[in-house]
């Protein structure tokens, strides 16, 4: 017997009323399950319905219609609520003038935690986060950095079973969310917790997620893997020719590579190829063949995950209407 | 871990966080007994040949009732409570419950502290040590069903929140009504014959009046002390059903206010 989904939304409606008798709907019938143990990205763009799934999931707001459940337990319940973990970049659980193991103690025992369990889930957790030296200062005293890795611990004392971290990273440097990225990361890999991760920073997407649900206009534009989200597109590469001579004269030869605007005021020549029509080894041979001694460096890139939903996003080709496969 | 010794616990980390702010605490501490001499010299000024009280009662009624109301409908209360009402309320806790135990908590912190200042200032206003202890120990008996009651008004605002993206605004006319009719203008026995006895009867003359009038005379003003109790009692009441209707119905009907 498969296990039950760790998270479930059918037919999941909001209504937001704007006055007048006008509404606006920012959740428009949603489906999806995710599984347990799953790490999936919940991308869209400002206004798409993210936040407002995240916070039915959590039981902040009400459905209009649909349901949404946490390993079968309705959503805003508090047997939904005892499984669920919750990061939000943009909110705190520790109270800033208090110490951080002071806030610590607090959240363990909104979860029933007490006693020798709360010490010892509190000492291993602050190990493993690397925030020890950390549990006797103020919250108000640490970096943001520093800040979000106290929030993690937050978050899991309880060992939730879903872990729900809306925009974890938001604000911080490279090395803070790198560091943040691989604590997930190895913590997930050992805990087997579900994540649903919303983030505008496509690389935690990258980094961390295997699955990846749009939603766009409240609407589920795609569900897949991530290798899938990009389409047709998972097959184009980007050639980046940079020239010793401004006057050299573009590749014209043949179709499959196409040339696109110049960049570097023109040294930088720009070239875009499907790799089936074309292969790697022969799009690089004509390359140099053509440039010959004027070449002076090639770089080959694939398209970013940014690009391709900043096209889904911005342009009219949407992830529903074909292009990325491996809808479910 | 019993809820009750949970939300208990909940009350005192909520006065340490409030204590352990002192940069916005430390304002009104030092603010308090300066209003205690202005207000009192003015009350000297403008009311010595009205009023039913000696000098020293009047210094020790403007200091319980600055007490009371200073700490009274404060902004920072709720919007604390409601700050972080988004993870609250995700959590296995009732949200009601967590945020006025915390109300109170903060209430109770601050009322002390300020207790705390106005003894010395009592001495300074020439009150015995007799005459201040009574009127401390009274105000002590008297205090907490005096926070229970301020923590449900604040978390009436909290719930507001919960329906409106802002209730803040509320609050000032709200501490205006309550310092107008609830005797922190002035104490409502020196008000006319007309008047005095409407603003008995109003639920703000428990919040204020009375407590200061017992702190400072030993009796309730033309009231017996069970019957002040049933009278907070039945405000407490009429407060947590109402809390508990309109956080339901704020829940039902809150909007995500974006992000």
């Amino acid at each position: 017997m498969t296990p039950a989904p760790s998270i479930t939304v059918q037919g999941l409606s909001k209504h937001y009323p704007t006055g007048k008798k006008g509404v606006v709907v920012a959740l428009d019938g949603i489906d999806f399950a995710i599984g347990q143990g799953e790490v999936v990205a919940f991308l869209g763009p400002n206004g798409a319905g993210k936040s407002t799934t995240i916070k039915i999931l959590c039981g902040i707001l009400a459905p209009s219609a649909g349901a949404a459940t946490i390993l079968d337990a309705p959503a805003g319940t508090r047997a939904a609520a005892g499984h669920l973990g919750m990061v939000f970049g943009t909110r705190s659980q520790l109270y800033m003038h208090m110490r951080v193991a002071q806030s610590l103690d607090l959240v363990a025992e909104i979860y029933g935690l007490t006693g020798a369990e709360k010490t010892r889930r509190i000492g291993a957790f602050a190990e493993r986060f690397e925030i020890q030296k950390f549990l006797a200062q103020r919250a108000r005293s640490l970096s943001l950095g520093e800040r979000m890795r106290c929030e993690l611990v937050a978050a899991m004392l309880h060992e939730p079973r879903v872990l729900l971290a809306d925009e974890p990273t938001i604000g911080l440097d490279v090395v803070a969310k790198n560091q943040l990225r691989r604590l997930v990361k190895e913590w997930q890999a050992t805990s087997r917790t579900t994540l649903m991760l919303t983030s505008h920073d496509l690389a935690d997407v990258e980094a961390l997620c295997d699955r990846c649900i749009l939603i766009d206009q409240g609407r589920i534009r795609f569900d897949g893997d991530m290798t899938s989200v990009k389409g047709e597109l998972a097959w184009t590469r980007r050639v980046l020719v940079t020239v010793r001579d401004l006057n050299q004269a573009h590749f014209s030869g043949q179709a499959p590579l196409k040339s696109l605007p110049d960049e570097a005021a023109g040294y930088g020549h720009r070239y875009e190829l499907d790799t089936r029509e074309l292969p790697m080894h022969e799009a690089v041979g004509l390359v140099m063949r053509h440039y010959g001694e004027a070449l002076q460096d090639v770089r080959i890139e694939a398209v970013s995950l940014e690009e391709v939903l900043h096209r889904l996003y911005v342009k009219d080709g949407r992830p529903g209407d074909g292009r990325p496969g491996g809808a479910r | 871990m019993s809820a009750a010794r949970f939300y208990a616990r909940y009350s005192w980390f909520g006065m340490r966080e409030q204590l352990s702010d002192w940069a916005s605490g430390l304002v009104s501490y030092l603010l308090f007994p300066f209003f205690l001499f202005v207000l009192t010299a003015m009350w000297k000024r403008f009311n010595s040949a009205l009023g039913h009280y000696t000098a020293n009662e009047l210094s020790a009624y403007v200091g319980v009732t600055e007490i009371l109301f200073m700490t009274f409908l404060r902004s920072t209360y709720f919007t604390r409570a409601s700050g972080d009402f988004s993870l609250s309320m995700a959590r296995p806790r009732s949200w009601l419950a967590m945020s006025g135990a915390q109300c109170f908590g903060r209430v109770l912190g601050n009322r002390l502290v300020m207790t705390g200042i106005l003894v010395p200032c009592l001495f300074l206003f020439g009150n015995s040590p007799a005459a201040a202890g009574g009127i401390v120990g009274r105000l002590f008996v008297v205090l907490l069903p005096l926070c229970v009651l301020a923590a449900l008004y604040n978390l009436a605002f909290a719930s507001a929140q919960v329906l409106w993206a802002q209730t803040i605004y509320l609050s000032l006319p709200f501490t205006k009504i309550f310092l107008v009719f609830g005797g922190v203008f002035g104490p409502l026995n020196d008000y006319s014959d007309a008047a005095r006895p409407i603003l008995i009867a109003l639920p703000s003359s428990d919040l204020f009046f009375q407590p200061a009038y017992y702190c400072v005379k030993g009796a309730f003003y033309e009231m017996t002390p069970q019957t002040w109790a049933c009278r907070v009692a039945l405000q407490a009441a009429v407060l947590l059903v109402f809390n508990l209707w309109f956080y339901r119905f704020a829940k039902r009907h809150h909007q995500a206010y974006g992000g």
